[in-house]
């Protein structure tokens, strides 16, 4: 009698114990709301939008490798390993605290194994082991989103620096659960790379991968958003005088530093290393590769900008430039345009 | 799935130890000349680029010498290869479908998927035939390490090692141009790059063996064609901090490696490292050994 009591005694502390750790998570993470969204992502320049979520759910991040031709400027054309059939791969936006489970497929056409590192998963590799793919074959892992924050997202296979060069990487913004951005009018997500061909810049046809350039960090070309010319003339972006604008900017390399800058604007915000020190008041943001930022500001007069890597011979001569345009009324107050103009016979 | 995985592990590490039995570390000829390339070293001379003779039908002579593994390993300098004979062309569909034939357990339709995924061989019409006959002398692709392995035994032949694959590889390339050392390194890289569109783009123009590309032995193809399962694929331990296989794939990988400018080799062993077994796909074919 006195053991079966003991046993009921034993069963019922253990039971309590198990409701104990049912309602706190023993590693302090937030618990899963029991909801699930497959997550709405995107190609760039576009975002996608903010989900309103109750709490911490599990997001299911669906990538599928395309081994593509694809322009890289006039005429010229490269093959690119993609996460999604577009360089950049595509931007993924999640909360901090989700569950965030990778479903990473290699189709059976592709000539290579690819995998994933995302900087925002606090685990070995990134993801990069877990996700390893051979051709034809789907892989699935899972990580918790702990820190905030925009992250680089890249292929991590050997070799890596020719799987990066290829075109596999995009951006992954982790939103901070109890402090979120704020609303702005316009969100665009650019991602600078650079490509290295062993033809030159301007030369036309199916240009080839330079091992020999990429190890002495000369590229061929520098660009935003995969292709000389991504975002200007018809595919430039478009906002109104007056509207507020966020960039979640991302910089792959592989080799080079950005300095980016819009010229004739400053940033209100700049989201230091893409992490939480906000900077203010910024002409010229550096972002290391493999790194990312978040700028934003107000256009404040229509016009055309520029985005460039402020390293100029990038931007004049390999690529490096995209447009915002701003169309709407003028501010005099703010900016004259030329006023006057004569002759100058002093010495 | 579970149950391959340890066949695969089990046969790896069978493999594994085949070659360090083989291994010669010390040989004292060799200890100096630790940075010449192992075939400039063993095969400079007269008869190099003369492919040797052969009395097997369809396989070339592969003279004995040295391999430095990609992937070093502590004590471990170089790997001794003995000669062997090695298919000079990867296998067909044609011959693949003698194999077949004779071992019926092998169709499409009867295969178990601990033996080939689906997909396998799915490219042909049906279980015996191969419907477009452009296809016939093209290589097979689609076909698991289990299956490949049971036709080189039909065969009375056997996969060659990583080792022995890589070894066979070292020779120069001498047709349809010549290339060695670095030259040769940028040409394998770029004929990597474009397997997959020349595959599509030469679907429909006939496609005999060797092709390609010839090398100083007379093998043919090694290179930009298809991929070619090996007998111990995935038997390779690339080292990491971890001691995980991590190594294979961020940076870590050229820490561990003989010639982290190679990379051409380097996705030869990503690819192999990233099988199971049964896996099949449209770019992985075979070749076998004796």
């Amino acid at each position: 009698m006195k053991i079966r009591l003991f046993s009921h005694y034993c069963l019922l502390f253990s039971a309590a114990l198990l409701i104990a750790s049912c309602a706190k998570n023993p590693s302090g993470l937030p618990a899963l709301t029991g909801e699930q969204r497959v997550a709405q992502l995107t190609d760039a320049p576009i975002v996608p939008a903010r989900v309103e979520e109750s709490g911490a759910q599990k997001v299911i991040v669906n990538l599928v490798v395309h081994e593509v031709v694809k322009q890289i400027a006039n005429g010229a054309t490269y093959k690119f390993w993609t996460f999604g059939g577009n360089v950049p791969g595509k931007f993924i936006r999640v909360t901090q605290g989700d569950l965030v489970e990778v479903h990473l497929s290699n189709p059976a056409s592709s000539m290579m194994p690819h995998s994933i590192d995302f900087h925002a998963v606090s685990g070995p590799g990134g993801g990069a082991e877990a996700s390893f793919t051979a051709p034809g074959h789907t892989s699935v892992f899972s990580f918790r989103a702990l820190h905030p924050g925009l992250f680089i997202y890249h292929c991590a296979t050997a070799p890596v620096p020719m799987h990066i060069a290829n075109g596999m990487y995009g951006l992954i913004y982790v939103e901070p659960r109890d402090n979120p951005l704020p609303p702005v009018d316009h969100e665009f997500y650019v991602m600078q790379s650079e490509i290295y061909t062993t033809g030159n810049y301007g030369d036309t046809g199916l240009q080839e991968f330079s091992m020999d350039k990429a190890i002495a960090e000369q590229p061929t070309y520098v660009v935003f958003n995969g292709a000389v010319g991504s975002m200007l003339g018809p595919t430039a972006l478009h906002v109104k005088a007056g509207e507020t604008v966020r960039l979640f900017v991302g910089n792959i390399g592989p080799n080079l530093a950005s300095a980016f800058h819009i010229i004739g604007l400053q940033f209100d915000n700049a989201y230091v290393e893409g992490g939480s020190l906000v900077n203010h008041d910024v002409q010229t943001t550096l972002i290391p590769p493999g790194g990312a930022t978040i700028v934003e500001f107000k256009v404040q007069v229509p016009g055309t900008y520029h985005m460039v890597d402020h390293a100029i011979f990038r931007a004049f001569n390999q690529g490096a430039m995209g447009d915002i345009i701003a169309t709407g009324p003028e501010d005099s107050a703010i900016y004259s345009h030329q006023q006057h103009y004569e002759n100058y016979n002093g010495q | 799935m579970k149950v391959m995985q340890t066949i695969s592990k089990l046969r790896s590490i069978i493999a594994a130890l085949t070659i360090t039995t083989v291994t010669v570390p010390q040989a004292p000829s060799y200890a100096f000349a630790k940075h010449i390339h192992p075939f400039d070293k063993l095969r400079a001379g007269s008869s190099s680029f003369i492919p040797h003779p052969s009395s097997l039908p369809g396989m070339v002579r592969i003279p004995s010498g040295f391999y430095r593994p990609f992937y070093t390993t502590k004590g471990i300098d170089s790997i001794r290869i003995e000669s062997f004979y090695m298919d000079a062309a990867p296998v067909t569909n044609a011959e693949f479908l003698e194999f077949v034939k004779a071992n019926p357990a092998w169709a499409r339709s009867s295969i178990s998927p601990i033996l080939a995924e689906a997909g396998y061989l799915k490219r042909w019409r049906s279980d015996f035939e191969i419907g477009d006959a452009e296809l016939a002398d093209k290589p097979v692709v689609d076909i698991s390490w289990f299956a490949a392995r049971a036709f080189a035994k039909w065969r009375g032949k056997r996969l060659p090692t990583i080792a022995e694959w890589e070894y066979a590889a070292l020779a120069p390339i001498v047709r349809p141009m010549f290339a060695s050392g670095n030259a040769k390194k940028a040409l394998v890289l770029e004929w990597y790059s474009k397997q997959n569109s020349r595959q599509l783009q030469q679907a429909s123009s006939a496609m005999r063996a060797c092709t390609l590309n010839q090398n100083a032995d007379g093998v043919c193809d090694l290179f930009g064609r298809v991929w070619e399962w090996v007998e111990d694929f995935n038997s390779i331990i690339i080292p990491s901090e971890s001691g995980s296989n991590l190594g294979a794939l961020c940076g870590a990988a050229a820490a561990g490696s003989l010639d982290p400018t190679d990379y051409a080799t380097f996705m030869r062993f990503a690819m192999r490292n990233s099988l199971n077994a049964n896996d099949v796909t449209d770019q992985l074919g075979f070749r076998c050994v004796k």
